[in-house]
């Protein structure tokens, strides 16, 4: 039941994580009691200590608690919460747990579930796009039947084309195909993917983009038909199509650039009927023409950037506007406000194939300074599940211009300090010093291109060979000083001349 | 002076340090100040630089560094252990 003075009393976080913890904070700004669900695996994580409440929904499996739809609904009726957060991962883009949620009274935030249905099958999403004069990639609008056919519609379009996954995502059910010789192989392997990623085996060509950046636009609509973009976010820094860095605005997007594809995305939106944030990505070519990839129906993991730039709290956004609230800000208000750069703090160790770290985290200091957010899962003591996403932590740094976000964030994670499991941070003083970062002419293939074929060792710099300097010197001096320094209960002091504070 | 030979991913360098804030590594002298903030983190400002260092100690003279995101396992000893341990 919705108390009146209130937006809502009571919201169910089903997410875990770093974006469990955003939306316990924005609850608490505006004054809502936050529920958090955990797993076994996830009884000590932050998120359950921060909520206002937490609750058991199972074991440590997804599919027993995180996605179990039926019993998160139950357990939102039970502790009498009037709205359920789904996060992004997990049920987030599910519309039969949506359609679930809608049907009991509780309210969802996010977009409907038809908006998501919608949106959810690709060659559904692209023949819709195409209807609203939203440009797509020249390709078929509905899925390929068969090899033959895919052969006849592959030579029309003219290779290099992609064959994805009609109700696909993150790279999954996709492949790059360059000539008719490869198209047969190619097609059977990305059916066979698609059907073991989304149970479904459809698949649709479309046109290979060469040297594509992908540029997104954050949207936000009210229920009251009102619509709103809040610019575009560059994430062309990518591994195997997950991203890695993102920044808005994109210093690859003119102004002219920019009021076409936020337009685009507007229509996107109207054409959905949507409500609530949404993002529509866009893959972009040399040229600076765009053609639409797909809608995010639901908060993105790199929501930070945007509301560095534009100071709009998407979180309490989402909220606002679930709760019935129109929109209370116009178009020409918003204005890009300097530059912001993120960068996702993975456990995962990049030398043995990216393969998760997993364990308890032993030390946590955390950057600080102007201008430096950290959106965390994570504290001192924290397990790291095998179970789940690995990302620990995003690292969010603005800047007046892009060189001042680049040099605050290269600072922040220079000393932020996570131990007990292997982290990717390294791994970002190697790109953010690359000079197509700099410049900004990288493209999505950037990171597999230039990155990969360095793993392992090759990609360590002169400024690690340094780093094994300091380390062997700070050895010395430790076991020089084991001698000589005097430890008592609660301080530390020295007998010889290197300084001694205790400021923790 | 002090002389340590410190082990890192089978690689050897040579510290030396002194009382006046210098350190030689590997035949090279720089200059090196060290702060405690508690038992496991450290500044060191090495040459102009300053570096934020976690350190674990795992056995006596065996340590693990957390330096910049990179993680470094090193093993210090004496000049006496060291020529100990390459005779043995």
């Amino acid at each position: 039941m919705l108390n009146s003075n209130k937006l809502f009393n009571k919201i169910l976080i089903t997410n875990r994580g770093e974006i469990a913890v955003r939306i316990i904070k924005a609850c608490r700004e505006l004054g809502i009691v936050s529920a958090a669900i955990y797993s076994e695996a996830d009884k000590n994580s932050l998120h359950v200590r921060t909520a206002d409440e937490a609750h058991l929904i199972g074991k440590p499996p997804a599919n027993e608690s995180y996605l179990n739809k039926q019993k998160i609904i139950e357990l939102a009726k039970k502790i009498n919460a009037d709205a359920i957060h789904p996060g992004y991962g997990f049920l987030s883009e599910n519309s039969d747990f949506i359609e679930m949620v809608e049907k009991s009274g509780l309210v969802f935030i996010g977009p409907s579930s038809k908006s998501v249905k919608m949106m959810g099958q690709k060659t559904a999403a692209r023949r819709l796009m195409k209807y609203h004069n939203v440009p797509i990639v020249p390709g078929t609008i509905k899925p390929v039947k068969s090899i033959e056919d895919g052969k006849i519609i592959a030579s029309e379009i003219g290779y290099p084309i992609m064959i994805k996954a009609s109700a696909g995502g993150g790279g999954k059910g996709m492949r790059k195909v360059f000539s008719e010789d490869e198209f047969e192989s190619s097609f059977q392997r990305a059916q066979n993917e698609a059907l073991k990623a989304f149970e479904n085996p459809e698949v649709y060509i479309e046109k290979l983009i060469q040297q594509p950046k992908h540029i997104e636009v954050q949207i936000l609509a009210d229920k009251h038909g009102n619509y709103r973009h809040l610019f575009e976010r560059e994430c062309s820094v990518q591994r195997r199509h997950q991203k890695v860095i993102e920044e808005a605005p994109s210093i690859f997007v003119d102004e002219s650039t920019r009021n076409k594809i936020t337009a685009a995305a507007i229509n996107a939106a109207k054409a959905c009927e949507y409500f609530n944030a949404g993002t529509i990505e866009f893959l972009m070519d040399k040229n600076k023409n765009f053609y639409f990839l797909e809608m995010n129906t639901r908060l993105q993991v790199e929501h930070p950037v945007t509301e560095l730039i534009t100071g709009i709290d998407i979180v309490k956004q989402q909220i606002k506007i679930a709760a019935g609230y129109k929109i209370d800000f116009a178009q020409d208000e918003l204005k890009i406000n300097g530059h912001a750069i993120e960068c996702r703090i993975y456990a995962e160790d990049v030398d043995n194939n990216f393969v998760p770290s997993t364990g308890k985290i032993t030390h946590h200091r955390l950057p600080s300074g102007p201008g430096i957010r950290v959106d965390r899962g994570i504290d001192l003591m924290s397990e790291v599940p095998i179970y789940y996403d690995p990302m620990l932590a995003k690292v969010s740094a603005w800047g007046q211009i892009r060189n001042e976000a680049l040099e605050r964030i290269k600072t922040a994670l220079s000393v932020y300090q996570i131990g007990g499991v292997i982290t990717n941070i390294p791994v970002f003083n190697w790109v953010l010093n690359q000079e197509v970062f700099l410049d900004g002419s990288f493209d999505i293939n950037f990171l597999d291109e230039q990155f990969l074929p360095l793993v392992p060792d090759k990609w360590k710099d002169q400024a690690s060979i340094q780093l094994e300097e300091v380390a062997a010197v700070l050895s010395a001096l430790l076991k020089k000083s084991s001698t000589e320094f005097v430890t008592t209960k609660n301080t530390i002091s020295c007998n010889n001349k290197w300084r001694c504070s205790d400021d923790e | 002076m002090s002389e340590f030979f410190v082990t890192i991913n089978n690689k050897k360098h040579s510290v030396k340090i002194s009382e006046n804030g210098f350190v030689e590594i590997n035949g090279k002298q720089i200059s090196a100040e060290l702060t405690v903030l508690n038992k496991n983190a450290f500044l060191l400002k090495y040459g102009n630089k300053v570096f934020e260092i976690t350190s674990n100690q795992i056995e006596n003279a065996h340590f693990g560094l957390l330096i910049e995101g990179w993680y470094f396992d090193t093993i210090v000893r004496t000049r006496l252990q060291e020529t100990a341990n390459e005779l043995l």
